[in-house]
């Protein structure tokens, strides 16, 4: 037996084995809760619509026109013929390929966000002199091994770095669709301390709009900001402003912490919070300083191939 | 569309029989029954708010997915972090032979020290027993991820239990 067996066999026989204890969870609070979140998903959908706050889809669905030299060119082919809010993706990537996106993202990443989060104390300049690895290093490993890309790079030693973008996919609509995007904290692959430090969520159209309200997957589609209190016992005070350039600007100054999302005229988005003083810090970065920087990052091309209408319930 | 009371009824006929492994799933990752009651509580409660729009076959997938990242939010939540930075995460209970008693000691401490995305790794894959692919749906990330994670984890583990796996170990 290797390190490997007994470490495994070790681990496997350490399951805790006590009986499980009488259940606290009250079923009813559950199924009446449930239908107050059922409640809100049904206003945010239509609040979204009718509002107007799905700008995102109308920016989606409109800005080639509007952009269009030749009004009768027929729409291109990657428009999308359905609204991108209500529509997710069907499964999990597989990137086979050099992640053209991810790359793209992480090298902005590096240089825009890697100088604020030395400034502000977020992370050490040596934390980031790690350099990622070529891509015919991992295209050769990505060959003999047979792996994928991310894969690959874990193989290559260069996973879970400082400020590194890796895909991550969001469950939506009950389980019928996922949202795509990345993710990038202060290393190691988002433990406690990097989640309680900053992170950075690039988010691929669908599945979501620019608007503030509870988070995760009960809503669909899903909100950019949360409004709720989290990082303290307060709610955040939230501002929403549309940009010459089509880019929509949120903020939410939580007092300790700061929460901005960008979302993109292509229907992308990106999203930081940064955790300035909830803990006693100290970290002195203000909104000015993190709306500069989120200004700063690229709108990044997604592949939107897969991107689909989910099918409302029967 | 379905009715109130045909929604409720399958919704619960659903918690009866799963309520205690998703319990427990919680309780895997956190190390403690109350906040994973907490957990459970929440995951039930968005996953009945869905219920209309989960296919019934794969809600007890689904199910876990929600866990997993009801547990993830909770590392950020306020009140998890005032817990934690007031005392140290509790160990699980112990039951069992002496030597039994002491590997699950080592074992709980070693997993609290695994990053939230490790932890929920491990635990799905082996004391879960889930495939790899089940993993991957349960944590909405690539087969080639959950590989990743399950080898950073047990490479982790591996020096967290080195005296304890050492060939002459247990």
């Amino acid at each position: 037996m290797d390190q490997y067996d007994r470490t495994r066999s070790a681990f496997e026989r350490g399951r805790p084995a006590g009986p499980v204890p009488p259940s606290a969870v009250d079923i009813k609070a559950v199924m009446r809760h449930g239908y107050r979140a059922e409640a809100r998903r049904r206003a945010a959908i239509g609040g979204a619509v009718v509002a107007g706050v799905a700008a995102l889809a109308t920016v989606l669905t409109l800005s080639l026109n509007t952009f269009d030299p030749e009004p009768d060119t027929p729409p291109a082919d990657d428009a999308p013929s359905f609204d991108p809010t209500t529509a997710g993706y069907p499964d999990l990537t597989e990137f086979t390929e050099p992640d053209a996106a991810g790359i793209a993202l992480n090298e902005a990443s590096r240089e825009v966000f890697g100088p604020l989060a030395v400034e502000f104390g977020f992370l050490d300049e040596e934390d980031l002199d790690e350099t990622p690895p070529s891509e015919d290093e991992v295209i050769s490993v990505m060959e003999a091994d047979g792996v994928d890309y991310y894969e690959a790079l874990s193989i290559l030693d260069y996973y879970g770095e400082p400020l590194q973008f890796l895909p991550e996919s969001w469950p939506a609509a009950g389980g019928q669709a996922y949202l795509r995007g990345y993710f990038a904290s202060s290393g190691s692959g988002g433990d406690d301390d990097a989640l309680l430090d900053f992170g950075i969520t690039a988010l691929q159209p669908g599945g979501w709009t620019p608007t503030a309200g509870p988070t995760g997957d009960v809503a669909f589609p899903q909100h950019l900001l949360d409004d709720e209190a989290d990082w303290t016992d307060e709610a955040p005070v939230i501002t929403t402003e549309e940009l010459d350039d089509g880019r929509i600007l949120m903020t939410a100054d939580h007092g300790c912490a700061l929460d901005v999302a960008v979302a993109y005229p292509n229907g992308s988005a990106l999203r930081s919070h940064w955790n300035l003083d909830c803990q006693g810090q100290g970290r002195e970065m203000s909104l000015e300083d993190l709306v500069d920087a989120m200004l700063l990052m690229p709108e990044i091309d997604y592949d939107t191939s897969r991107l689909a209408p989910v099918q409302p319930p029967e | 569309v379905k009715s109130k009371e045909q929604r409720e009824a399958e919704f619960q006929s659903f918690d009866l029989a799963h309520r205690t492994g998703l319990r427990r799933y919680a309780y895997y990752l956190c190390g403690d029954w109350y906040e994973a009651d907490d957990i459970v509580q929440k995951a039930l409660t968005r996953l009945f708010g869905a219920w209309n729009r989960v296919n019934q076959e794969g809600a007890l997938q689904y199910s876990r997915r929600i866990v997993t990242n009801v547990y993830i939010t909770h590392t950020r939540l306020a009140w998890v972090r005032r817990e934690r930075a007031a005392e140290e995460l509790p160990v699980q209970e112990v039951a069992g032979g002496q030597a039994e008693v002491e590997l699950r000691l080592v074992v709980a401490k070693a997993l609290a020290e695994l990053t939230p995305r490790e932890r929920v790794t491990l635990v799905l894959r082996y004391w879960e027993q889930l495939s790899v692919e089940e993993t991957a749906a349960a944590m909405g990330c690539s087969a080639g991820t959950v590989k990743s994670q399950t080898s950073r984890g047990m490479g982790k583990l591996r020096g967290l239990l080195s005296a304890t796996v050492a060939p002459a170990g247990v």
